[in-house]
């Protein structure tokens, strides 16, 4: 199986919940990735030499936000196989959008794990 | 106010009889029919009331009609009541136009035909009752647009509460992530017995971060806290000697870390001692809302602190280099839940300024920013020194 199969994408604006999302996932023995909007996210996500097993979304952010990340994501068929499990602190915004899985914020531990676990090796 | 107003007439004639054959004339109308004996008494009453229409004699002791109509014209409330002169003097026109140029619409002449006083006396009661519904609809639809206005404003006033609840329950619940999957990861590994397992460089970052998180809690409930004993009066001033540059230079030094993150160099030479009587805790309010901004807007650029005495006041000011405030926002950012900048893109409450607004309001200073897009913002407060 190929190594690159157990890597995740964290696109979060808020400082605090990247680094603590990062070491966690890691803990549980994934590698993470972040990306601070969907700008930094798509530049993230097309540098990868293999796509993600999972991609972990906010969507209200800064510059490009999760909707036009998503935007891009589906539309390219390279990407558009790729989970993805939306955090959002607004369930209700979440609904317009097609995810594997939404996660309404403070996400709980085993709600997290749960979902990344669900998809990956 | 009744569906039909009153009508009040007014008679004025020297003598008794001709009184009561008016009051006779009008019965069965449904007019309040006012009598008096002279013109100075005629006055005290257009004082008083208004009328549909003034009965006056001309040939009066003392004050005849034509000087009494004069008096009755520069009375503001009876400015422009009909008056109809009563008059036994044969018609010249001369005379009529004297009368006219006095105040009167129409003339009558003695003796009295009946029919003829009540139809023209009915044609003015015609008018002002006309003119009274145009009042009374006029009143309606200033109270209508007044009320219209009022809740356009109760409507502006809710929404920007309502915007700012959403923010408030949005940047509380932001630093409950971390926590909770701080926690609940090291509930789990320690329960399962591999803590030790763990890198302890990873365990103080984690710590870090929530300790991040805290204070940012913290921050956000104090600030709550200030802006609900603003609003309900119970804010008060702790005065004490204080000197500002120290008071700087602290801030400065509890923001090492973040200045270091957020790239912005700082420069600040005081070294002249300033001693005010403040509230040191709030002046430090102050000045770390004015610096967290700076820091936030700064563009990663150098910021500049500044303190000068002017007399008897103290000015000092927090120069930034970074994105700059549109002039049409000057005034309202030192307003509760405003902001220049939208909620996508900046955290925050929006209270910060707010809230230092009122502390140097409460110090008898006041605070300004002179600031354009892209050309940075310098924030400026000045202090009585006593």
């Amino acid at each position: 199986m190929n190594q690159e199969r157990n890597n995740i994408l964290v696109i979060d604006d808020d400082p605090g919940i990247r680094q603590m999302m990062q070491d966690v996932l890691e803990i549980y023995g994934y590698n993470v990735l972040t990306a601070c909007d969907g700008g930094q996210g798509i530049s993230t996500l097309t540098s990868m030499k293999h796509p993600p097993s999972v991609i972990v979304l906010d969507l209200m952010m800064p510059g490009l936000n999760g909707w036009d990340f998503l935007d891009f994501q589906r539309n390219n068929p390279q990407y558009a196989d790729v989970p993805v499990v939306i955090c959002s602190a607004y369930g209700e915004s979440a609904k317009s959008v097609r995810a594997q899985k939404v996660l309404v914020k403070p996400v709980k531990l085993d709600s997290l794990v749960g979902a990344v676990r669900t998809y990956c090796v | 106010m009744s569906k039909f107003p009153t009508v009040k007439i007014l008679v004025v004639d020297d003598r008794p009889a001709n009184l009561i054959a008016m009051q006779a004339a009008f019965q069965g109308c449904g007019y309040i029919v006012i009598e008096c004996l002279s013109g100075l008494e005629a006055l005290e009453h257009v004082k008083n009331h208004d009328f549909a229409c003034i009965l006056l004699d001309v040939q009066m002791p003392i004050l005849d009609g034509f000087g009494t109509a004069r008096l009755i014209r520069k009375e503001p409330r009876s400015r422009s009541t009909p008056i109809i002169f009563a008059t036994a003097i044969n018609r010249t026109e001369e005379y009529e136009e004297f009368g006219y140029v006095a105040g009167a619409v129409d003339f009558l002449f003695k003796p009295f035909n009946i029919n003829i006083l009540r139809a023209k006396v009915a044609v003015f009661v015609e008018l002002y009752l006309q003119h009274e519904e145009i009042k009374r609809k006029n009143i309606l639809l200033e109270e209508a647009i007044l009320k219209a206005k009022e809740n356009e404003k109760l409507k502006r006033a809710l929404a920007s509460r309502d915007e700012f609840l959403m923010m408030a329950s949005h940047e509380l619940k932001t630093p409950i992530t971390p926590l909770t999957l701080q926690m609940e990861a090291f509930i789990q590994i320690f329960e399962e017995g591999s803590a030790a397992t763990m890198d302890p460089v990873r365990l103080l970052r984690m710590l870090h971060t929530s300790h991040g998180q805290v204070n940012r809690l913290s921050r956000l409930i104090n600030d709550l806290v200030d802006v609900s004993k603003l609003s309900t009066g119970k804010f008060y001033l702790d005065l004490q000697k204080v000197n500002l540059p120290d008071l700087i230079n602290k801030v400065i030094t509890d923001f090492k870390e973040q200045l270091r993150k957020s790239g912005c160099e700082i420069k600040f030479n005081g070294d002249e001692a300033v001693i005010g009587l403040w509230d040191g805790f709030r002046i430090e309010q102050v000045l770390v809302n004015l610096l967290t901004n700076a820091m936030k807007y700064g563009a990663g650029k150098p910021i500049e602190i500044e303190a000068k005495i002017k007399r008897e006041k103290v000015v000092f000011s927090i120069k930034d280099n970074g994105i700059g405030i549109e002039p049409e926002a000057h005034s309202r950012i030192f307003q509760r839940f405003e902001r220049a900048v939208s909620p996508m893109h900046y955290s925050g409450l929006g209270l910060g300024l707010y809230i230092s607004h009122q502390i140097v309001s409460y110090h008898n200073g006041r605070i300004w920013v002179e600031s354009a897009p892209d050309a940075g913002a310098r924030f400026s407060v000045e202090l009585p020194l006593n």
